[in-house]
């Protein structure tokens, strides 16, 4: 007789109509979006790490988020709701997540400036999650001692009174600044590209000015020029001398020079700068800023570097304009901060609040799942992030059907102890309401939908409904073209435009 | 030609593509169409929206081209973007288009038009089919790709950005499951015929 495995793998073979192939490769034929292959070549490779591994997995957000009730949640320290089970430390499971701290503001900025060329994104670069994450949500209490806390609000869903929307938030604890992890920070910067032009230059010089002034006495900072092998324009300095930084940043940014390719023997060193100025409570860092093309030269080098990576030093990443990255400086920076700047007004949002957030983080490892007794929640999107920041919000949204027994579920890694902890919480009642937040949060993902849609009727119906959530919240009294509802608001309406564009067949944008 | 150098062939389809090359892009729809239809009709989506599906995946594919590269192997690559339509799937009809396309969820649900399945152990192959849909998605996605498309788990963890661990134990519970309703289909048929 055939084992169970030995039949599965002799199933028949299911397979398309020649048809169903035949329209499959004329639609990509015809793709209105084929052409600049190469734009979008460039998007890839400076995201193809975070993108690809993350595809499937539905993450978490940075939101400070609004809610109506509380379900007040921590460790040790009692709290409003039931003093919760605590897990044992093995039981948590393995996270696979790796979702930068930047990743929400990435997501967006790839998606804007798609729009913004009148073109609908790659369906890749559109994370739910990512875009639900990014607009921000207002009433969250993150005081207290506890590292995360754990909020919940709901609303009927939009699309079906008779199902509730369940968003689901954590936050980290609030800390002051002062308490940020010393660090031991490297800026391995090639200068020679950076300076080829104006924008780029003033870029970094406001990037870096900024992360300068965050610094304090207990962190230090080494400045080299990773063009010209390695000469060090600022040896290991004090973090609290800024006026001597910005001072080494003033030359650093003055200068024209020949364009050479990154020197492997200068980003090594960058490292080993990091690496023997940090230990005793202080993290190696080093952050590399280029233009144009980012290479490492050889493969033997990225080996190296990662050793450093696995013995704690960490890498984030400043690209300016136009930047191409290969994979094996993608890999070092990992989970880090990856900031691709294009404007100054996303230095802050992009490069330096992800930065301060990776210097103060609240907990590690931190995920939570809204479970049902009768399995009869459906996630559109759940939250999961390798480090949560001192006053960082992600959140989950979920439909449920009737009225289950809730339960949340949350885990996460102290800092100080490095144990992981796991524990359930029986949700006795969920507070309802549709606060703005709730709509906005919808509205989010009813937009990430639409650019996922591979069919023009169904996106412009997804946008439809997104429309008609936020056409109920209140907007800011006075215009504010930054506001992020507002954005939302500007971008369904960009997608509407170019999804209903002449070269598109759109049944449902002929009848409006 | 080895295992091996099919494999590497396999991967450059894609860059090929990338640069141009359109009938890579074919062969690779070629190549590929009967696991990813197979996965997606087996994961559970009504052969109707399986046919739309199919389309999205390979769009997905054309449209991630130049995100791909060949160091990576291209089989889990393409299960990720196809495990992501099909949860995709699931999750949209589960939501919004109950209220957007009430109509399109009709078309979705009607019964099996014309699929063409070889039909050589059919009988066994149905009824192993239809228990497989009654399986949790997790289970669902992990016994498709290890078991008849015969990933390794560390593919399939990769393609499904699962951790092996649960990898494990979703297989291992899909296939007791599958195990359970084979016997029993076993012992009833035995009883029938005494």
């Amino acid at each position: 007789m055939k084992s169970i495995d030995d039949i599965l793998r002799d199933m028949p073979r299911h397979t398309p109509s020649a048809s169903v192939v035949a329209e499959t490769l004329q639609r990509v034929a015809e793709d209105p979006g084929a052409a600049p292959l190469e734009e979008r070549r460039v998007l890839a490779m400076v995201r193809e790490q975070r993108v690809f591994a993350r595809w499937t997995l539905a993450y978490a957000f940075g939101l400070t988020a609004a809610f109506v009730g509380f379900v007040l949640w921590h460790t040790g320290h009692g709290g409003l709701g039931d003093k919760p089970r605590v897990l044992d430390g093995s039981a948590a499971r393995v996270l696979t997540s790796a979702a930068g701290a930047s990743r929400s503001a990435n997501t967006i900025a790839n998606v804007r400036r798609y729009l913004e060329a009148g073109e609908l994104p790659p369906v890749p670069l559109v994370q739910t999650d990512a875009i639900v994450d990014y607009f921000q949500y207002t009433d969250v209490d993150s005081e207290g001692s506890a590292p995360v806390r754990v909020g919940m609000s709901s609303m009927p869903a939009p699309w079906d009174p008779s199902k509730k929307l369940v968003r689901l938030g954590v936050v980290g604890r609030e800390r002051s600044w002062g308490e940020h992890t010393p660090t031991s920070l490297a800026i391995a910067v090639d200068a020679a590209a950076v300076n080829k032009s104006g924008v780029t230059r003033d870029l970094a010089r406001s990037a870096l000015g900024a992360l300068v002034a965050t610094l304090g006495e207990q962190d230090t900072i080494a400045i080299m020029d990773v063009g010209r092998s390695g000469q060090m324009v600022l040896t290991s300095t004090n973090g609290g001398k800024h006026e001597l930084i910005n001072e080494a940043l003033a030359v650093l940014f003055a200068t024209q020079r020949e364009r050479r390719p990154l020197s492997s023997e200068a980003v090594q060193r960058a490292y080993q700068v990091a690496r023997s100025t940090s230990g005793f409570g202080r993290v190696g860092h080093v952050l590399l800023v280029g233009a144009g093309g980012m290479r490492l030269d050889t493969q033997d080098l990225s080996e190296r570097l990662v050793s450093y990576v696995r013995n704690g030093v960490r890498t984030s990443m400043l690209t300016l304009g136009e930047t191409t990255v290969d994979v094996q400086l993608a890999e070092l920076v990992g989970d880090d901060v990856h900031a691709d700047l294009r404007e100054l007004a996303e230095v802050r949002e992009q490069f330096l609040d992800p930065m301060m957030r990776t210097m103060l983080p609240a907990a590690r490892n931190v995920d939570v799942q809204l479970l049902a007794s009768k399995g009869r929640v459906h996630p559109l999107s759940e939250a999961s992030l390798p480090q949560l920041g001192a006053g960082q919000v992600m959140t989950a949204l979920y439909e449920v059907e009737g009225e289950p027994e809730l339960t949340v579920r949350i885990g996460f890694q102290r800092l100080e102890t490095g144990r992981a902890e796991r524990a359930e919480v029986a949700v006795a009642d969920i507070p309802e309401s549709a606060t703005d937040d709730d709509k906005v949060a919808a509205a989010a993902a009813a937009f990430a939908f639409a650019l996922q849609s591979a069919r023009p009727s169904e996106a412009y119906a997804y946008l439809d409904g997104a429309e008609t959530l936020l056409a109920g919240t209140r907007l800011p009294a006075i215009a504010d073209e930054r506001d992020r509802r507002m954005e939302l608001s500007r971008m369904v309406g960009q997608a509407r435009e170019i999804i209903c564009s002449p070269g598109l067949d759109s049944p449902s944008c002929a009848t409006r | 030609m080895g295992l091996k150098a099919l494999s590497r062939d396999e991967r450059e389809l894609l860059p090929r593509y990338a640069e141009g090359d359109r009938a890579a892009f074919e062969e690779l729809v070629h190549r590929f169409r009967a696991p990813v239809y197979g996965y997606i009709i087996r994961c559970g989506v009504p052969p109707a929206a399986a046919d739309d599906l199919f389309q999205d995946v390979f769009f997905s594919v054309h449209r991630a081209a130049a995100s791909y590269r060949p160091t990576q192997p291209l089989k889990p690559w393409l299960f990720t973007i196809t495990a992501n339509a099909v949860r995709s799937h699931f999750r949209k009809r589960s939501v919004w288009a109950r209220v957007f396309s009430p109509a399109e969820m009709a078309e979705s649900q009607a019964p099996e038009p014309g699929l063409q399945v070889a039909r050589e152990g059919a009988e066994l192959a149905d009824f192993l089919d239809g228990h497989m849909r009654d399986l949790p998605l997790k289970q669902r996605e992990v016994v498709v790709l290890c078991c008849v498309e015969q990933l390794s788990l560390e593919e399939t963890a990769a393609a499904l950005a699962m951790p092996l661990e649960s990898v494990k134990t979703n297989l291992k519970r899909g296939r007791a499951a599958l195990q359970k309703a084979l016997d029993r289909r076993d012992l009833r048929e035995k009883r029938e015929a005494q």
